[in-house]
């Protein structure tokens, strides 16, 4: 069930009436089964799965916080994350193993098994990163474990942020569910506010462009230069569209039931260099890998330069990884944590030393930095959208080593330009408006013809059919 | 005068805040646009656009059914049931094989033949069947199913992973099923992909949020699956048509097929078919009066390659269900294809000269 579709706004609106009429209890228990019959829509089977990592976590957590001795509070924890990663991995990355061993070993391998053509459980890369940050806070003794298991249950299945996030940390999330939420007008308006940002931003201009921009990426050779050019700036555009979409939708669903969501995004494309991209882009995610991954394997150390590339590389590597069992997920992580590490550097031993000079304060400078900055992420998000390596090589090659513009058609820039402009004109006015105190700045009846506005063009702006968010499929 | 009035008596009412004040000024404009959009929009359809409804209030069927609920003593009557390469979304309407072969029937002064193309784009062997299942209320002289087995198990793994119901036009089917013989006559099971909840919970809103009924009509107006040209001033196609595919994806494709099939990997794996489900689709069109072809369709040489169980199994329940069976898979020469199967204007013409050779045999 995806979020823009009838059966989920069927499912929303009915647990939302019936949500405030309950008692704490009962609202748990509503959405929980909300929650179930949200996944399961899906695939019923694989609710197993989230009930399997529920019951492991809340076993673990308690286990560790009774535990007295560090070497027993050490072995359950590995037993968590065993398990949570163990499904993880032998459902996404099985297959790209056995390719991988398959194709490294050329003709040894031919006796490897085929590959099982798993499918890939919606969302489990989200929800088991945040049912193991449970295991692992109550292990560092940030958090208690939980005695009550429905309070667990509903943090790991919580439907708004299940199969994309944002990731959120226990103590946070758990002590909001535990509570019970008054109902509020002002949480229904952000409700409905951020829902219908989200569906504006995904079905009416994040879906109409991934239509015009998207069909490059499969057949690069068949495009000239300045049509992959609008098609690389437009998926990576299309991307943000997307999941911020998705995680706005997510906070505006559970402002309803009175629970605040963390931002995920905080306009990443007016970072200036890549290390601020990578502060304000999915949030959740970076802060999950600089507690449970970064700083543990070493973290930033200007002294030692080599380690903290390595654990950089490593992360980033990762973080690839976790996006796609694919060499181009993998390689897209590598290249950004290169830039990071040459920022990084850049920063330490040039920028840090200037950072008060006029010139680094100039618009010309700034404007520079961004254009340099957004070029690089541009070109290594290449790799994001190939289907593998040797395409997103020639999509390159065509790009910037060989530019082929004999049937440039300019008509795709225009239009282009056209659908990004009037976005970009909605979205740096509804930043300014998020910056400047919010939507209580206009008056009420404003307001009301703002969201009107917005519906009706959602309602007939908005693609026949969604796509599925892009990052269902991490 | 009137917003002050109103904006005082929401105050008066409600005086509790701003948020609760916003609320119910978006209610009041949600009924003011509404009325104001379907005056507006009801006004256009009556009296400018040529657009039909149907009583889903979908576009399609019903100027469908209005055009060809006559069969006429002096005409030959054809119905062609196909997929996308029948509907020639990459030509103009009246070059597509279907108005081809009626123009080549009028060229040649013989008896007036009137052919209805009921393709689909990406059509699926349900909707087929309930097509096959009203053509039969027409009383057909000729009824051609045109498909590529080798690619049906597409539309078989859609229908069977719950996945039935095509977007656009073919959505508009559904309104065949209010005829009760066409229910009748296709198997139970071809009805559920049309008959879920959430259909009737989409007819309820319609109902009750009236705009809501014109989404799909302005959709269909807008985007599907026609390519927006007027963006492409050289008159080529939008990019998000189909382009011509590049020989060396062609041959991509294939290697990869040969490939598959050297290891012992069929192209489609027979426990994909639902077998039954092809039987059910050729029986749809029992009781049929006129003569009933299954016709191979056409393809690119590097698409030759088909499954032969399932090409072969397909031939036979269909002469079993009283087809005639025609392999026309090697009939087009490649330059005639802008795509593995689909056509472009030479392919369509050379296609429709085809068929009416059939027809005069």
């Amino acid at each position: 069930m995806t979020f823009a579709s009838l059966e989920f706004g069927s499912l929303l609106l009915i647990t939302f009436l019936c949500y405030y009429f309950l008692p704490q209890r009962g609202r748990m228990i509503l959405l929980i089964a909300a929650s179930y019959v949200f996944y399961c829509y899906w695939n019923p089977v694989y609710g197993l799965l989230i009930f399997a990592s529920t019951v492991l976590d809340y076993f673990v957590a308690l286990k560790i916080s009774r535990a007295s001795r560090k070497k027993t509070k050490k072995r359950y924890l590995l037993a968590s994350i065993i398990g949570n990663l163990g499904m993880l991995g032998y459902f996404k990355y099985t297959d790209f193993a056995l390719e991988s061993l398959k194709a490294l070993l050329g003709p040894l391998g031919q006796n490897l098994p085929q590959p099982f053509e798993l499918i890939l459980p919606l969302g489990i890369s989200f929800y088991t990163f945040q049912t193991m940050s449970y295991a692992i806070d109550v292990y560092r003794g940030n958090k208690n474990a939980e005695d009550d298991f429905l309070l667990v249950a509903l943090y790991v299945c919580f439907f708004p942020q299940l199969v994309a996030g944002p990731i959120e940390k226990a103590q946070y999330l758990m002590a909001q569910l535990a509570r019970k939420q008054p109902f509020t007008y002002e949480n229904m308006e952000t409700g409905i506010r951020l829902i219908s940002w989200g569906l504006f931003k995904k079905c009416v201009v994040g879906d109409r462009l991934a239509l015009a921009a998207s069909g490059a990426y499969t057949n690069p050779e068949m495009y000239d230069t300045g049509v992959l050019a609008f098609s690389a700036a437009a998926m990576f555009v299309v991307v943000y569209l997307d999941f911020s979409a998705y995680s706005e939708i997510a906070r505006g669903t559970a402002s309803l039931f009175g629970i605040q969501l963390s931002r995920n995004f905080n306009f990443p494309h007016a970072a200036t260099n890549i290390a601020e991209y990578w502060r304000r882009w999915h949030m959740s995610m970076s802060r999950w890998v600089q507690d449970y991954l970064f700083r543990p394997l070493g973290g930033f150390n200007a002294r030692k330069p080599l380690i903290y590339s390595r654990t950089m590389l490593i992360t980033m590597g990762l973080v690839g990884l976790w996006h796609g069992a694919q060499w181009t997920f993998v390689l897209w992580g590598l290249l950004n944590g290169v830039s990071l590490i040459c920022y990084h550097m850049l920063y330490l031993h040039i920028l840090r030393r200037y950072k008060k000079s006029r010139l680094l304060k100039s618009i010309v400078w700034i404007c520079g930095s961004w254009l340099f900055s957004m070029t690089i992420r541009i070109l290594i998000s290449i790799l994001f959208f190939s289907p593998d390596i040797k395409s997103a090589g020639i999509f390159f090659d065509r790009l910037c080593l060989h530019p082929d513009s004999s049937g440039f058609d300019e008509s795709f820039v225009i239009l282009g330009a056209f659908i990004l402009c009037i976005f970009w004109m909605f979205h740096f006015a509804h930043e300014y408006v998020e910056k400047r105190g919010g939507i209580t700045l206009f008056s009420p009846i404003t307001r009301g013809a703002m969201y009107t506005l917005l519906f009706f063009i959602i309602l007939f702006g908005a693609v026949e059919q969604a796509d599925p968010f892009i990052y269902f499929q991490f | 005068m009137i917003v002050k009035n109103l904006s005082r008596l929401i105050r008066v009412r409600n005086p509790t805040s701003s948020t609760k004040r916003a609320l119910l000024w978006s209610a009041v404009f949600l009924v003011l646009f509404s009325s104001i959009f379907l005056i507006v929009v009801t006004h256009w359809i009556d009296t400018k656009s040529d657009l039909q409804r149907n009583n889903l209030f979908r576009r399609g069927w019903v100027e469908f059914i209005n055009s060809t609920a006559e069969h006429q003593p002096d005409e030959t009557l054809v119905i062609i049931v196909s997929n996308s390469q029948g509907y020639g979304g990459e030509v103009e309407d009246d070059a597509t094989y279907a108005s081809r072969l009626e123009q080549l029937f009028a060229e040649n002064d013989q008896k007036k033949l009137r052919v209805l193309n009921w393709s689909i784009y990406g059509g699926h062997i349900v909707e087929m069947g309930i097509l096959a299942a009203a053509a039969k209320r027409l009383e057909p002289d000729l009824f051609f199913y045109i498909e590529n087995p080798s690619r049906f198990h597409s539309r078989l793994l859609r229908y069977k992973t719950g996945k039935g119901r095509s977007i656009g036009i073919a959505s508009d089917i559904g309104f065949l099923l209010w005829y009760s013989e066409i229910r009748d006559s296709i198997p139970k099971r071809f009805l559920a992909p049309f008959f879920r909840p959430i259909d009737f919970f989409e007819i309820a809103l319609a109902h009750i949020f009236k705009p809501y009924r014109y989404r799909e009509l302005l959709l269909s107006e807008l985007t599907v699956p026609e390519p927006i040209k007027p963006f492409d001033k050289r008159g080529r196609l939008g990019l998000w048509h189909q382009k011509p595919i590049s020989r060396e994806k062609l041959s991509r494709q294939l290697r990869q097929n040969e490939k598959m099939a050297k290891e012992g990997r069929p192209v489609v794996k027979p426990e994909d078919i639902g077998w039954d489900l092809v039987s059910d689709f050729f029986r749809a069109a029992d009781g049929m009066t006129g003569e009933k072809y299954f016709i191979q369709m056409p393809l690119h040489s590097l698409a030759h390659k088909q499954n032969d169980a399932i090409t072969k199994y397909f031939a036979q329940i269909a002469e079993e269900s009283g087809f005639k069976v025609s392999d026309f898979t090697q009939n087009i020469p490649d330059e005639e294809y802008i795509s593995l199967t689909h056509l472009n204007e030479a392919g369509h013409q050379r296609m429709a000269a085809r068929l009416a050779e059939l027809i005069k045999r």
